[in-house]
C-alpha cells in the first residue's frame, strides 16, 4: 500500500477509465508521471513499471499535454523496458508528428534491439504468453511509420511540444547550506562548502542503476564533462540517490571505473544522513520500494556560484558542449564580478 | 615418414574435422539463419499438450542458441512469450528451469509471481528458498521486504538463509542482520550469511560485531572462521589495534586448529609494514579537508 493508503494500481485503473471517457482529466494522467507522485512511494519497480506504462498508452489515446511530452520523450530515447517504451510509442498517437517523434523512435528501436518482448495493452498488468503476438519492437516500427506517413503527407508546424530537456529554474526549497556531503574517498565538507565561491555542475545518478542508458551514461559524460572543462573555474558533482548502499568505497570505483576525474573540484558524493534536505532542494524526480530506487528520470542542474539553481536539463539527455558553453559563461563572469 | 606425406596427411585430418563441424553447425538449430529452426523449438517449449522432457529440451538447447546474440535477438519476445507459459507447467522440472530462465532475464511477470508465492504459499510455485534465490538476480525485483518478513517468520531454516544473503542488497536491514549475527540460537549458516550480509552493507558496523565474535571464547569455531576471513579482506582495518588485539588473543588461546592457522595468517598480513605503509598512504589522501 502506498503513501496514497489504497491500491495505488487500482487507483492507476481507474484514473485511466475516467480520462477516457472525459479527456479534460488527462492532466491528472500526466501528474501521476511524476516520479516522485505519492502512487508510487514504496511501490516496487514491476508495479511502477505496469502503472505508467498504463497511463502512457492511455495518454496515446485522448491527447499528450505540453507538459506530458518529456516523460514519452525520456522513455522512447533512454529507456530499456520493451512494455514502457511500447507504451510511449503508443502515446505519439496522441500528438502531432514531428521530425523529432521519428529521431525518437528510432532510438527507442536501437535501445531494444536485444531487449525485445511480447507487449500487450488489452488488460492492465497483462503479460503476454502469445509467442505469435505482437512484440514491443514491432509496435514502435508501427509508430515509426504512422510518423514516417504523417511527415510526408503534410509538412509539420514546428515543434508541437518540444519540453524536457533545458529548462529554466523555477522557485525552490531552501538551499540546504549546512547538508553534510562524504565523497568518494570519504572526506567530508558542507553544501555551501562545497557549492559556493564557483558555479557548478551537478548530476544524479546511483550505481546499482541497471539502464545503461541513464546512469551509466550520465557519470560517463561527466567525466567527459570535466576532461573538457580543464582548469576552469567550475566544480562537478554526482549525488547518489541511493547513499544507505554507495558507500565511499563504492562511488569510487564506480567513477573510476566510468573515467571519472577525482580533483578538489571533481567529486562524487553521498549524503550521510538528511538525503530529504537534498531531494527538495533539486525537487528530483526519483520514486523507492524501501531502501532501493525503484524509478528515476534523468536529472541535472548548473548552480551558480552561490549554489543556487539557475538552469535545470531533466527527462531528456544533456549535452557535454551546451553544459561546457553555459560553465565557462559562468565562470566569467563570476571572475568579472 | 617423408615431410611431405607428414604434411598430406595432417592436411587430410584438418579437412576431415572441418567437414564435420561444418556439419555439425548446419544441424544446430542456434544456426539458423532466419532463427526458424530457433522458433520451431520456442514453439515446442510453448507446447502445453507436449511431452515435457521434449519442452525442457527445447529450453537447453535455446538457452545454448541464445549465444548467437543476432539470430536469438529476433525471437526473444517469442522465447520469453513460451517461458511464462512453460513456467506454469505442473511438471516440476520444466516449470523450475521456465521460471529461472525468465527471472535471469529480470522478467517483471515472473518476479511478481514469485513475490506473491513468498507472500501467500498457496500461490507458490517454487519452494521459497528456491525463489528469494532467484529473485536475487534483480535488486528492483520489489523482494526486500518479503525478505525481512522471511528472516523474521522464516518457513525453513533454508528460506531463513536465503533471505539473509539476499538483505545483503537492502540498506535498511542492517540492524536485523546484526542481531542474526550476534543471536548464537541461530543456526551456523544463518550467522554465516548475516556476517557476508553485513560486510556488504557497513565496513564499520561488520568490524564492530565481527571483533565482538572473534574474541569470544564460548562461540562456534565456524563462525569465528567466518567472520575472520571477513576481517581479514578489508584494507580499512590494517591497523586497527582493536581487530589485531581481539585476533591476537584468539590466536593464543584457541583449540581449534583452523582457527589458529586463520588467525596466525591475519596477524602475519598486518604485520606486513609494506602493506601498513601503504594503507597509511591511501588513509592521508581520504582524510583531507576541502
Amino acid at each position: 500500500m502506498s503513501q496514497l493508503g489504497r491500491d495505488p494500481e487500482q487507483l492507476v485503473q481507474q484514473l485511466v477509465a475516467t480520462a477516457r471517457d472525459d479527456p479534460t482529466r488527462r492532466a491528472e494522467l500526466v501528474d501521476m508521471l511524476r516520479e516522485d507522485h505519492p502512487c508510487y512511494t514504496d511501490v516496487g519497480t514491476p508495479a511502477v513499471v505496469r502503472m505508467r506504462g498504463w497511463i502512457l498508452k492511455a495518454l496515446g489515446e485522448v491527447g499528450v499535454p505540453a507538459d506530458g511530452y518529456p516523460y514519452v520523450a525520456e522513455q522512447l530515447e533512454s529507456g530499456v523496458d520493451a512494455y514502457l517504451t511500447a507504451a510511449a510509442a503508443h502515446a505519439l498517437d496522441g500528438l502531432p508528428a514531428t521530425d523529432e517523434h521519428a529521431d525518437l523512435l528510432r532510438r527507442a528501436l536501437q535501445n531494444l534491439r536485444y531487449r525485445d518482448d511480447m507487449v500487450s495493452f488489452e488488460r492492465y498488468g497483462e503479460y503476454s504468453k502469445d509467442t505469435r503476438g505482437v512484440t514491443a519492437l514491432q509496435t514502435i516500427e508501427a509508430a515509426l511509420g504512422r510518423v514516417e506517413q504523417a511527415l510526408s503527407e503534410a509538412k509539420p508546424k514546428g515543434s508541437c511540444c518540444g519540453g524536457g530537456g533545458r529548462v529554466s529554474a523555477s522557485k525552490k526549497a531552501e538551499r540546504p547550506s549546512d547538508l553534510l556531503l562524504e565523497d568518494q574517498d570519504g572526506g567530508s565538507t558542507t553544501f555551501d562548502g562545497y557549492f559556493v565561491g564557483q558555479p557548478s555542475f551537478v548530476v544524479f545518478f546511483y550505481t546499482r542503476c541497471s539502464n545503461p542508458h541513464k546512469c551509466l551514461l550520465t557519470v560517463t559524460k561527466l567525466g567527459r564533462l570535466q576532461r573538457r572543462l580543464g582548469d576552469a573555474n567550475v566544480r562537478t558533482a554526482g549525488f547518489t540517490y541511493d547513499p544507505g548502499f554507495d558507500n565511499p568505497a563504492r562511488l569510487h570505483a564506480y567513477g573510476e571505473s566510468l573515467d571519472v576525474r577525482f580533483a578538489e573540484n571533481h567529486r562524487l558524493f553521498r549524503t550521510p544522513a538528511d538525503y530529504e534536505r537534498l531531494q527538495d532542494y533539486f525537487t528530483l524526480g526519483v520514486s523507492r520500494h524501501g531502501s532501493v530506487v525503484s524509478h528515476h528520470r534523468i536529472e541535472a542542474f548548473v548552480l551558480d556560484a552561490n549554489g543556487g539553481i539557475v538552469e535545470t536539463f531533466t527527462h531528456r539527455q544533456w549535452d557535454v558542449d551546451e553544459v561546457v558553453e553555459l560553465l565557462t559563461a559562468r565562470a566569467r563572469q563570476s571572475c568579472s564580478s | 615418414m617423408e615431410p611431405k606425406d607428414y604434411r598430406k596427411q595432417i592436411e587430410d585430418q584438418l579437412a576431415a574435422e572441418a567437414k564435420q563441424d561444418s556439419a555439425a553447425r548446419s544441424a544446430d538449430p542456434a544456426d539458423s539463419d532466419e532463427g526458424e529452426s530457433l522458433q520451431e523449438l520456442i514453439d515446442t517449449l510453448a507446447n502445453e499438450q507436449a511431452d515435457a522432457k521434449a519442452r525442457v529440451d527445447a529450453l537447453t538447447r535455446v538457452e545454448a542458441g541464445s549465444f548467437d546474440v543476432e539470430a536469438f535477438a529476433k525471437v526473444k519476445a517469442s522465447y520469453l512469450a513460451a517461458l511464462r507459459t512453460a513456467a506454469e507447467s505442473k511438471d516440476d522440472t520444466l516449470r523450475e528451469c521456465a521460471t529461472a530462465s525468465l527471472a535471469q532475464n529480470k522478467d517483471r511477470s515472473v518476479q511478481t509471481s514469485l513475490v506473491a508465492g513468498l507472500r501467500d504459499p498457496a500461490k507458490a510455485t517454487l519452494p521459497p528458498e528456491v525463489a528469494l534465490q532467484l529473485l536475487s538476480h534483480d535488486i528492483h525485483a520489489e523482494v526486500q521486504a518479503v525478505a525481512r518478513e522471511i528472516v523474521a517468520k522464516p518457513p525453513s531454516d533454508e528460506a531463513k538463509v536465503e533471505a539473509i544473503r539476499l538483505l545483503a542488497s537492502d540498506s535498511e536491514a542492517e540492524e536485523l542482520v546484526k542481531q542474526v549475527l550476534r543471536s548464537k540460537s541461530e543456526s551456523v549458516e544463518a550467522r554465516q550469511a548475516a556476517a557476508t550480509a553485513l560486510q556488504a552493507l557497513s565496513t564499520k558496523g561488520f568490524c564492530k560485531e565481527a571483533v565482538e565474535v572473534v574474541a569470544d571464547e564460548d562461540d562456534e569455531d565456524e563462525v569465528r572462521a567466518g567472520v575472520l576471513a571477513g576481517l581479514a579482506q578489508l584494507d580499512e582495518f590494517m591497523e586497527d589495534d582493536e581487530v589485531r588485539d581481539a585476533v591476537q588473543r584468539v590466536h593464543s588461546a584457541t583449540a581449534s586448529e583452523a582457527l589458529k592457522e586463520q588467525t596466525k595468517a591475519h596477524l602475519e598480513r598486518t604485520g606486513d609494514e609494506e602493506a601498513r605503509a601503504r594503507h597509511r598512504a591511501r588513509k592521508s589522501r581520504r582524510q583531507r579537508e576541502p
